[in-house]
């Protein structure tokens, strides 16, 4: 007869054994990261057809979010808002100091380097992030994607290397329409709705701002969004647990992605500008 | 954990491992890019009297308001001060070997920069390693006028000052004409005086003689 | 009739998702309270939020201080370093990171939590048992997430300053005791306010958003992956352009 032997581990076991456990999840995690990525090439050779379906669903949308304009609009919305920011607390806090001439340096300097590429970052991750972690979720509780393997499709390539694949190629006009965006707002908030004359602001601005940084942070953003977009694929990917799971699946997916994109970003800038800041305002 | 084609023959356990080296790798970089170490630089000495206030590592090094290096490590504590400054190899060929210094600042704040004045006789050769520089002199620092202002205050009591000023200026009010005329009147006198001063001496002197006598 | 048809649809959702908030309005005042429910939801939006919250605070603190410090060295002026770290963390890091967690975090979690129960059906039977489910299920969604983004706000603040002086002053050569004393040179206890002001209308306007998109979801798990979506989308969308408008009112009211 064979006897199982009673294993009951304490407290302390169970704490090792659930750290060992998230560590092979985190290791898995990274499995399928880069195999989302290598997966790329295959993108080109055989799912060419889903690439540019995707590109064209990412940027106008699905179902409400395609009624109020599309990822375009939410991107517009959430740039003017920041830009508008730099309007409202610069001019009045430079006002305090009497330097609000210099409203326009601001925008140049703070639209650039931080406001654009967060303000871009949150809004790909919370359209096309959450977006492509919802339809992942829901077709893998749909046993979908294992239908998909089953006739042939190589899942992984088609449905997340793609959607990274259509999120980079999208991302440059998302974040040239950022860009505009915020600087639309700035200039509009302090000349017409502060009464600030538009040739000072339009020559500080144009004083200060600077192609480098502006170039530094389009490729800031470009690699946010292959981070953003390979954690929400994974994460749409693995759901499980019904509807509920598919929600809890895209919660987790924002926060990880937001966190990734913001460490990514402050890297560069800081790998970037490094101790000086390329930077020359006095003397 | 169905991933299905994701599987490799390698475990998860060490993809968490690789990844972790690769992040540590990556910070690693980012902050050897933050200190700029990744540039290449000419290193010059540069001696002063003082740094002045506000001479910080990274301040910029400038000729002719370009900006041709930055300041790397600086050493004080001790007469003279000694800044190692980091030119850029691709603006040092056009630096003059006998190229003066000084140490000025741009704003009211006092953030110290170096500029390197180009001399009226620059020699041929041009900037190399291990060049020593001397400072002509600091800009005054709103914090030596201070200084001094402070000295004066703690000789003179302000309050006091102030209010022996404003009786002076309260008695003094409106006699400005009057005060104007004794002033010239008194010059005309000391004029006149200072004719006939030889006579004014003998008579002194006369005087002292006699007072002498008198007590003897 | 199409255009009609293809306008009337958001105002339909527009005015329904009024119809909810004015609902909820009213039945917080009603008894009975939802009491445990109430606690067990803020416990769980806290347990969610908490960490991402201090993860997140740090190195947004860190870019925008690093920002600004470039600009005072510039000018030679790195005391103040300070005061533009408490000013960006307490005006603006602290509302944005709270709406990033609040909504990325906790209204994803209601909205698929309710978006699930409506598509079994439950809030039907819930409605069929005479209780309504506005009042048990909504009400205490929305209270657990105003008090967990007004609780949180504060955190975000101060893990970023602390953060913040780190960087400074082992990485940017910062005098501490300049950064300690410029903290509240500019920011006061009125800038403040309007931070936990913002905060709190940010967790009400996220909590809102996320239940009326769960209650009102349809077409199968499909539809609760599109509403979980759709509600990170509208909050977000919300909660900066209420942050905008809130941030310029502050301005006129405090200064």
């Amino acid at each position: 007869m064979n006897r199982v032997a009673k294993f009951r581990p304490t407290g302390f076991e169970r704490k090792i054994s659930q750290w060992v456990a998230g560590w092979d999840r985190i290791g898995s995690q990274i499995q399928f990261h880069v195999k989302t990525l290598t997966s790329i090439r295959e993108v080109f050779l055989y799912y060419r057809v889903e690439l540019i379906r995707l590109v064209a669903q990412m940027s106008m949308g699905v179902g409400a979010l395609a009624m109020i304009g599309g990822t375009v609009a939410v991107i517009a919305i959430l740039t003017l808002s920041t830009g508008a920011l730099i309007a409202a607390q610069g001019f009045s806090q430079l006002g305090q100091i009497g330097v609000e001439a210099l409203t326009g340096f601001a925008s140049a300097y703070f639209n650039v380097r931080i406001l654009a590429p967060l303000t871009a970052e949150f809004a790909l991750a919370a359209t096309i992030g959450a977006g492509a972690t919802a339809q992942l979720g829901a077709m893998r509780i749909n046993e979908e994607i294992d239908a998909l393997e089953v006739i042939g499709v190589r899942a992984i390539a088609y449905l997340a290397s793609a959607r990274v694949l259509a999120g980079l190629v999208v991302v440059v006009p998302f974040y040239c329409v950022a860009v505009v965006m915020t600087f639309f707002a700035a200039r509009f908030g302090t000349t017409v709705v502060y009464g600030q004359s538009s040739g000072v602001y339009d020559h500080y601005f144009h004083t200060f701002l600077s192609r480098t940084d502006l170039i530094w942070s389009f490729a800031q953003v470009s690699i946010a969004s292959v981070v953003i977009m390979v954690i929400h694929t994974y994460y749409g990917f693995t759901a499980s647990g019904g509807p509920a799971g598919v929600g809890e699946a895209v919660g987790r997916a924002t926060r990880a992605s937001v966190l990734a994109a913001v460490l990514v970003t402050v890297a560069i800038t800081l790998a970037v500008y490094g101790q000086s800041g390329n930077f020359h305002l006095a003397g | 954990m169905a991933i299905g084609h994701g599987q490799t023959r390698v475990h998860p356990r060490w993809w968490t491992l690789i990844f972790t080296i690769v992040v540590i790798f990556a910070a690693w970089l980012v902050g050897q890019s933050f200190n700029r170490s990744f540039r290449a630089y000419v290193p010059v000495t540069l001696m002063s009297d003082r740094t002045g206030l506000v001479m910080e590592t990274g301040a910029k090094v400038k000729m002719r308001g370009v900006q041709v290096g930055r300041v790397g490590q600086i050493s004080g504590g001790k007469q003279p001060a000694s800044l190692k400054l980091e030119i850029d190899p691709d603006k040092v060929a056009l630096i003059p070997a006998n190229v003066g210094a000084r140490i000025s600042a741009t704003t009211a704040f006092g953030a110290k920069y170096v500029e390197l004045v180009y001399p009226a006789d620059p020699s041929t050769k041009s900037l190399t390693t291990g060049v020593v520089l001397r400072s002509e002199n600091v800009t005054t620092e709103v914090n030596t006028v201070f200084q001094n202002l402070v000295g004066v205050i703690r000789q003179v009591d302000p309050a006091e000052l102030n209010g022996v000023l404003s009786a002076l200026a309260e008695g003094l009010g409106g006699q400005g004409a009057r005060i104007g005329e004794a002033i010239s009147g008194a010059n005309t006198v000391l004029v006149a005086l200072n004719a006939r001063s030889h006579v004014i001496r003998e008579d002194w002197r006369l005087f002292r003689f006699q007072s002498a006598l008198i007590r003897s | 009739m199409r255009d009609v048809v293809v306008v009337g649809k958001p105002m339909r959702a527009l005015g329904g998702f009024f119809a909810m908030a004015l609902d909820t309005l009213v039945q917080t005042f009603r008894s009975p309270i939802a009491w445990r429910e109430f606690l067990v939801q803020a416990w769980f939006v806290a347990r969610v939020s908490f960490v991402p919250t201090l993860v997140l605070s740090i190195p947004f603190t860190v870019l925008a201080v690093f920002m600004f410090n470039i600009l005072l060295t510039e000018l030679g002026a790195a005391d103040f370093s300070g005061t533009g770290a408490a000013l960006s963390a307490v005006l603006q890091i602290g509302p944005v990171v709270t709406v990033l967690v609040v909504a990325g975090a906790g209204a994803t979690a209601m909205c698929a939590d309710l978006g699930a129960r409506t598509i079994r059906e439950e809030l039907d039977a819930l409605r069929v048992m005479g209780i309504d489910p506005i009042q048990a299920l909504v009400v205490p969604r929305v209270l657990a997430a105003t008090l967990v983004a007004f609780l949180l706000s504060p955190l975000v603040v101060l893990v970023g300053l602390a953060g913040g002086f780190v960087f400074s002053v082992y990485f940017q050569h910062v005098t501490p005791g300049a950064f300690v004393a410029g903290l509240t040179l500019i920011t006061g206890l009125a800038d403040v306010v309007v931070c936990l002001v913002k905060a709190t209308l940010f967790g009400l306007t996220a909590g809102l958003i996320a239940c009326y998109m769960g209650i009102s979801v349809g077409g199968g798990p499909a539809g609760v992956g599109n509403a979980v979506n759709e509600t990170v989308v509208f909050s977000f969308l919300a909660l900066f352009v209420i942050n905008t408008v809130v941030t310029a009112l502050g301005f006129r009211v405090t200064l």
